[in-house]
């Protein structure tokens, strides 16, 4: 079955700062697919790219199956919320949900209707006469999906649609944008720089450096086989530990091991480090540990002791790296 | 691909614009200013030009834009350092201020032939109540040039200090703590700081008003007359009075080479610094 | 603490002695046409102060003369040209502002050079064209040439406006499914609303205010500006305080509106380049 969207070896460049780098991706249709990244390393142009408000320089986009990479935005049936909602300023609520509509010389009468389902599902029907300059930047974000969602596009592109939310409103829009998304079954594409919306969001994540996808994987996936070290160090609340193999006598000559803090069993095993700070996290406690003279790892453990003190560790779970790619994933039995 | 040719095809009707009313009939005048009824490419339209005062109407234009510019730009700064601070009233000055830009150039020439009369006038009415003679204020060459300085510069400070008001304000106030801190008193601050920090300000100004006293017109015109004689009032006396246009062709290609001169030469200095 | 004190007063003299200066002329102009004669223009040493108030002077002007030709001739002149100039200027600041800063600054720099190159330059090649194509004496023949005098100033405003637009609302308009041309009227107009006006009104003011084009360019069916002059010239003077007083007092009005306007306007718009 076709991909609903799909970039094939994409490049762009600003002056001599290469952004994109031969990037090819497949979305499904009724997909969530969450492209991660730093900021300022390519996601919004590349969302752009898709959208037809930038050209690539090279590199095709198609849309349901149809080239359209010399197409302008209008013309191409894609929705897209920007970071800032860009609503306008001199509309109302309803104007500004409506004009997709109006754009389209949608009757009307249909349109009403089409307006106020859209607002009743994001639940701003109460403000619909409001001008759009006196709501909350939580009700604002919503009038722009209202607005993306009334015209039944191919595809939806999201600009980091919750960064500008508070930490509260944030977790509420996530829950909400994702069952908005279930419930309508379309394709959305969303760009953030925030781990957490990319778990709790995607069906599939794209993690974006350097000017190409390092990983492609369920949000399980990149978590918990990362498949380059960047990837792991960049995914989870904190960085996946990496230590040469050699230092956890785990055999092999070179190659390096990465785990996750929760991956360890601590007070038991044969691996030791010395405790430098502690930090609750939750029940228990992040252990940051020096080990030999180089090395840092965090640890996650009921344990806790003084600083200064050595820590013994064991690993349950670990990945196997060489040249900082992934080679083997390896469970030990306690 | 099309998409760059866009932003261009919207300039289109501005750049035609510009090309069919500005640069055409401009390079028109010039050309046609080395024409006769008998030759292509002569020059005696500039030499019959010296026989009626070229030289004069050059030196008056350019004596009249020095004068101007420094009245201007003095009495300029001096409100732009008054409108930098807050003060009560600060509102109402500056729209009172402004007032002159708006209005007509003709009306300031009017109030001011009658403040400046030959005999009688305002200006002698109140120089009586000072106890001072009254003053013939068209009796020689160099009232006459302050009459028409003071009437063009009463109309164009303003502009020239909103200029430097806008440059001004960009320097950061601390600085001048700074600077006061370490001894330095109201005029070396000026010198120092100022002065350095308002040089495109200034030279954008300049350009501006430079090139508007190469072309005042209306004032002489009614404060004056054709005599002394500018450029400009030397071109329209020949294009309305004599038989031959070719005439003002020239007097008008001689004021649009000092404005080029002058515009190049303020940019050139910009660039040195 | 002396020093503030001090320069405190030196400010208030200073703010005192401009604002009489401002004032000084247009009271001129006020005494002249609302003061009995005797007191101002046959007195040897007029009155500073009214010696009495009349309407006589102005209703003779008004018997003698034709006053509603000429500013008839003005108003539609002058709404012309700021028509013009938001049909040329609005595409041309639009396209402007998609332009890498360097390419619009040197395109704004050429507009801005078309307004140096002097009006009486252009106007007697001008003239001779508007004959031949039945532009000569009318309204529309005498905007186009005054609209040189507006167009740089006005695409320089319009651009501070769009470029204060944020870029997104463009880029989400398009995607909504408006063309370039829907955007730009629907959307980007409409907010840079403050710069329309701006730009229509000091269009406008300075048609109103124009004198060398019209004199050279429509001198049967003259403009107000033209019709004072000639009355001064005359020795009409009262019939052109009457007529000063009519080109005056909108333009006053205005002035003080747009202040508010292009202060804002001015020091935020394109003077980043």
């Amino acid at each position: 079955m076709n991909p609903k969207l799909e970039l094939q070896q994409i490049e762009k460049s600003y002056g001599n700062k290469k952004v994109l780098n031969k990037l090819s991706l497949e979305v499904s249709s009724g997909e969530f697919f969450v492209i991660l990244g730093p900021s300022g390393e390519g996601k919004s142009t590349l969302l752009r790219i898709m959208a037809g408000i930038e050209k690539p320089d090279n590199g095709r986009v198609m849309i349901d199956g149809r080239d359209v990479t010399g197409l302008p935005p209008n013309k191409r049936n894609i929705a897209m919320v920007f970071q800032s909602y860009a609503l306008y300023p001199n509309m109302n609520v309803y104007d500004n949900i409506a004009f997709p509509l109006k754009m389209r010389g949608v009757p009307k009468s249909e349109a009403k209707q089409k307006v106020l389902d859209a607002a009743k599902l994001l639940r701003i029907d109460d403000i619909i006469n409001e001008p759009v300059t006196k709501i909350s930047g939580g009700q604002k974000q919503r009038v722009a999906l209202a607005r993306a969602l009334v015209r039944s596009p191919s595809v939806f592109l999201l600009d980091e649609p919750l960064s500008n939310l508070d930490a509260r409103v944030r977790y509420l829009a996530r829950v909400e944008l994702k069952r908005i998304q279930k419930k309508l079954g379309e394709t959305f594409i969303l760009v953030t720089h925030d781990q957490k919306d990319a778990s709790s969001l995607a069906d599939r994540v794209g993690v974006l450096h350097e000017g190409r996808f390092e990983q492609v994987g369920t949000p399980n996936e990149i978590y918990d086989k990362p498949s380059t070290k960047w990837v792991g160090q960049f995914v989870g609340d904190l960085p996946m530990n990496f230590l040469p193999s050699q230092l956890l006598g785990l055999g092999q000559s070179d190659g390096e091991v990465g785990f996750r803090p929760e991956w360890v069993t601590v007070g038991e095993g044969e691996s030791e480090c010395v405790l430098e700070s502690v930090e609750r996290a939750g029940d228990e406690y992040y252990l940051f540990c020096r080990v030999g003279e180089d090395y840092r790892i965090v640890l996650k453990g009921a344990t806790h002791k003084e600083t200064g003190e050595t820590i013994r560790f064991k690993l349950r779970k670990f990945n196997r790296y060489s040249d900082s790619a992934l080679r083997e994933t390896a469970e030990q039995s306690p | 691909m099309k998409e760059k040719y866009i932003p261009f095809l919207f300039l289109l009707p501005a750049l035609l614009y510009v090309a069919y009313f500005s640069f055409y009939p401009t390079a028109s005048a010039v050309y046609q200013s080395f024409q006769t009824p008998h030759a292509h490419f002569v020059l005696s339209n500039y030499k019959g030009l010296l026989y009626f005062g070229l030289s004069e109407a050059i030196l008056n234009t350019l004596f009249l834009s020095a004068g101007a510019l420094a009245i201007q730009f003095a009495v300029a700064f001096v409100v732009s350092s008054v409108l930098i601070r807050e003060f009560r009233g600060k509102s109402v000055f500056t729209a009172l201020f402004v007032i002159p830009f708006g209005v007509a150039t003709v009306v300031a020439g009017f109030s001011f032939s009658n403040i400046f009369a030959t005999t009688g006038g305002y200006a002698n009415s109140l120089l009586r109540i000072f106890g001072l003679p009254p003053l013939n204020w068209y009796s020689s060459w160099g009232m006459d040039m302050l009459t028409i300085m003071v009437s063009d510069s009463w109309k164009n400070t303003p502009i020239v200090a909103l200029i430097l008001l806008a440059g001004m304000t960009s320097i950061s106030p601390e600085i001048y703590k700074a600077a006061a801190l370490d001894g330095a008193g109201p005029l070396r601050r000026f010198i120092h700081i100022t002065l350095p920090n308002l040089k495109g300000y200034i030279a954008i100004a300049l350009v501006i008003r430079g090139v508007s006293e190469f072309n005042i017109f209306a004032l002489p015109l009614i404060l004056v007359g054709y005599r002394p004689v500018f450029l400009t009032t030397m071109t329209y006396e020949f294009y309305s009075t004599t038989a031959s246009v070719y005439y003002s062709y020239a007097a008008a290609t001689v004021l649009l080479a000092f404005v080029l001169a002058f515009s190049l030469l303020v940019i050139k200095m910009r660039e040195n610094h | 603490m002396n020093n503030s004190k001090l320069s405190r007063t030196g400010l208030y003299i200073v703010i005192f002695l401009v604002s009489l200066a401002v004032i000084y002329p247009l009271y001129v102009l006020f005494l002249i046409a609302f003061s009995p004669v005797r007191y101002t223009l046959d007195a040897r040493y007029p009155l500073q102060y009214p010696g009495g108030l009349t309407l006589t002077n102005l209703l003779t002007a008004f018997k003698g003369f034709n006053l509603v030709g000429p500013a008839l001739r003005s108003i539609e002149t002058a709404f012309l040209v700021g028509a013009i100039a938001l049909v040329i200027g609005i595409p041309a600041a639009y396209g402007l502002s998609k332009l890498p800063r360097r390419q619009a600054n040197t395109i704004t720099t050429l507009l801005f050079l078309v307004n140096m190159l002097p009006a009486i330059v252009i106007a007697i090649p001008i003239s001779a064209q508007f004959i031949s194509a039945h532009l000569y004496n009318t309204v529309p023949g005498l905007a186009l040439a005054q609209e040189l005098v507006v167009l740089p100033l006005s695409v320089f405003l319009l651009l501070g406006a769009f470029d204060s637009i944020p870029r997104d609302l463009e880029y989400q308009a398009r995607v909504d499914g408006a063309g370039l041309l829907r955007t730009v009227y629907l959307i980007l107009v409409p907010l840079a609303k403050a710069g329309v006006v701006s730009t229509f009104l000091l269009a406008w003011m300075m048609s109103w205010d124009e004198f060398t084009f019209a004199v050279i360019l429509s001198p049967i069916n003259p403009t107000l500006p033209i019709v004072i002059y000639e009355n001064i010239t005359r020795g009409n003077i009262l019939a052109s305080s009457a007529f000063a007083l009519i080109l005056t007092l909108p333009v006053v009005v205005m002035t003080m509106l747009l202040q508010r306007y292009l202060k804002g306007e001015f020091l935020a718009g394109g003077l980043n380049g």
